[in-house]
């Protein structure tokens, strides 16, 4: 059996990641549509040169939909994960490391985030909260960093009875300067692959609470939106909210590609 | 009779409701090398990591230089003591070379000015015999010999007065071992440092130290000079370490016990 060449994969997902990004940022470039601009007599016509992904039930040019959706449902994935992310990584470091009170505080707030499925926790919080893009980021802030926080202190609790720590401290070295400089570069691998996979997950939930009406504002272009909006036409006008799932589906995949890719790469490297 | 490097009083560390080390008591002289002995079991990596500061002792004190060194310790009672430990293979941040960690810990302790740090590494690297390719690598691609040797650099760049080696040979190849402990002799030698060398192998403290403590459920049970302590033991528990040793049976023996019979 032959195994896939190492790097093939961290290649493929930054290739599908890098197009979609450049295709987000270089939308008014790869589109001469405005993706809000109506077109009341132009409405649902199907795929044609001027239209590549056609159009929807206003009119509107389905392909610049997508490609500035991209814009927003990337920005809002990645920066979704950065909070929860310094919030988990910092909280992990800190519980596996001292142990004791701390410790299981913090161990006692991941297991009963956990124990509640997270869209439900999400879609509460959004509710209470209220649409729009700042509950997305506090809503997910709020939850998605016990993933963090759970790998980062299992890993720093076994890292603290390490004798590569304690002679760090013999030497020495100020806590806080074993936590950051010794400590947290061994977590730091595990985190990133985390963080890459978590972004599928916020993209995810962001285009489910936009389908449920809780997520990105209309008129702004959104996945979610446009799925929502297309499913009345999914028998008869299916490019509507065909291609919007697909843009969801091939991120996805290339953010997993990516994430597995770097995993391989890491694990390589050690 | 000079006054003591080290000087262990009445240490007692306990466990929970178990008592590893039970009133201990040693002075180890500068540049004197003492090995601790004994089972597995019977105090002797406690007492090595009370003296390093890992632990906090129950009761008793501990003296380096004639200062206290309590539970906190300060920048320089931590210098005057390292540790190196047993198994080279987990005693070094995997993502950190020996070059980073020793310029870190220069740093830190201001031991050279800013210009001359990678030269003071250097010299240190020199004194391990590790070169400074060797050193610019990660951990992962060292032999443990010189996975060792990094851990003994980063001791030795502190310029200790003392060294606790705990097991310092025992994850090491035959080969390599006598390199490290040839290497401890020089570096007792030329910088004047004392160690606490904590082993089982009996032949590494005779061959090694100057002086030896035997312990027992944790509790001294002998001491006294390596050549006494080991060739003509007083204490029981001695006697039977000393015969619990694996020796090769002579060739005659052998040779016939191997004998076909025709």
């Amino acid at each position: 059996m032959t195994s896939t060449r190492p790097g093939a994969t961290l290649v493929a997902g930054l290739a599908v990641v890098g197009t979609m990004i450049v295709l987000a940022i270089a939308a008014p470039l790869v589109t001469g549509h405005d993706p809000t601009a109506l077109g009341l007599t132009a409405g649902l016509q199907p795929p044609s040169w001027s239209h590549p992904f056609g159009t929807d039930q206003l009119g509107r040019d389905v392909w610049a939909r997508v490609v500035y959706a991209g814009r927003t449902d990337l920005r809002v994935g990645v920066l979704a994960v950065l909070a929860p992310l310094a919030v988990g990584t910092l909280l992990g470091l800190l519980a596996g490391y001292f142990g004791g009170p701390l410790d299981r505080v913090v161990r006692f707030v991941i297991d009963t985030v956990m124990a509640f499925p997270f869209y439900v926790i999400v879609l509460a919080l959004v509710a209470v909260l209220g649409t729009g893009e700042r509950s997305i980021y506090l809503a997910l802030a709020a939850v998605a960093w016990v993933n963090y926080a759970r790998v980062v202190r299992n890993g720093t609790r076994g890292f603290a009875g390490e004798n590569w720590v304690a002679a760090a401290r013999g030497g020495g070295l100020s806590r806080r300067r074993v936590i950051g400089r010794h400590i947290l570069p061994n977590a730091v691998p595990q985190l990133i692959v985390l963080a890459v996979t978590d972004v599928v997950f916020v993209i995810l939930a962001i285009v489910t609470l936009s389908y449920l009406g809780l997520g990105i504002r209309p008129p702004t272009p959104d996945w979610g939106t446009m799925i929502f909006d297309g499913q009345a036409f999914v028998t008869t006008q299916w490019w509507i909210a065909v291609f919007p799932g697909l843009a969801v589906l091939v991120t996805g995949i290339g953010f997993s590609l990516l994430a597995d890719g770097l995993a391989d790469l890491y694990r390589e490297r050690d | 009779m000079s006054a003591p490097l080290l000087k262990v009083d009445g240490l007692r560390v306990e466990y929970g409701r178990t008592v590893a080390v039970n009133d201990v008591s040693f002075e180890v002289a500068p540049g004197e090398i003492v090995g601790l002995v004994g089972e597995s079991g019977s105090g002797k990596t406690t007492i090595g990591r009370a003296v390093a500061g890992f632990l906090t002792p129950g009761a008793g004190s501990i003296d380096l230089a004639g200062d206290r060194l309590g539970a906190t310790r300060s920048l320089a009672q931590r210098r005057g003591v390292q540790m190196v430990f047993q198994d080279p293979y987990l005693s070094l941040n995997p993502r950190l070379s020996t070059w980073s960690m020793l310029r870190e810990l220069v740093t830190v302790h201001r031991l050279a000015p800013k210009a001359q740090v990678d030269d003071f590494v250097r010299t240190v690297l020199g004194e391990v015999a590790l070169t400074e390719e060797l050193a610019r690598v990660r951990p992962s691609r060292l032999s443990g010999g010189q996975r060792q040797r990094a851990a003994i650099a980063r001791a030795v760049v502190l310029r200790p007065q003392l060294i606790v080696a705990d097991e310092p040979t025992s994850a090491l190849d035959v080969s390599v071992q006598a390199s490290i402990l040839r290497l401890f002799a020089s570096l007792r030698t030329e910088l004047g440092v004392g160690f606490l060398v904590i082993s089982h192998d009996l032949s590494l403290v005779r061959f090694l130290c100057d002086s030896v403590l035997v312990m027992q459920d944790g509790e001294i049970v002998e001491r006294g000079p390596v050549a006494e302590v080991l060739t003509a033991p007083q204490h029981p528990y001695t006697q039977r370490l000393l015969k619990a040793v694996p020796r090769l049976p002579s060739y005659a023996k052998t040779s016939g016990n191997n004998r076909e019979k025709p």
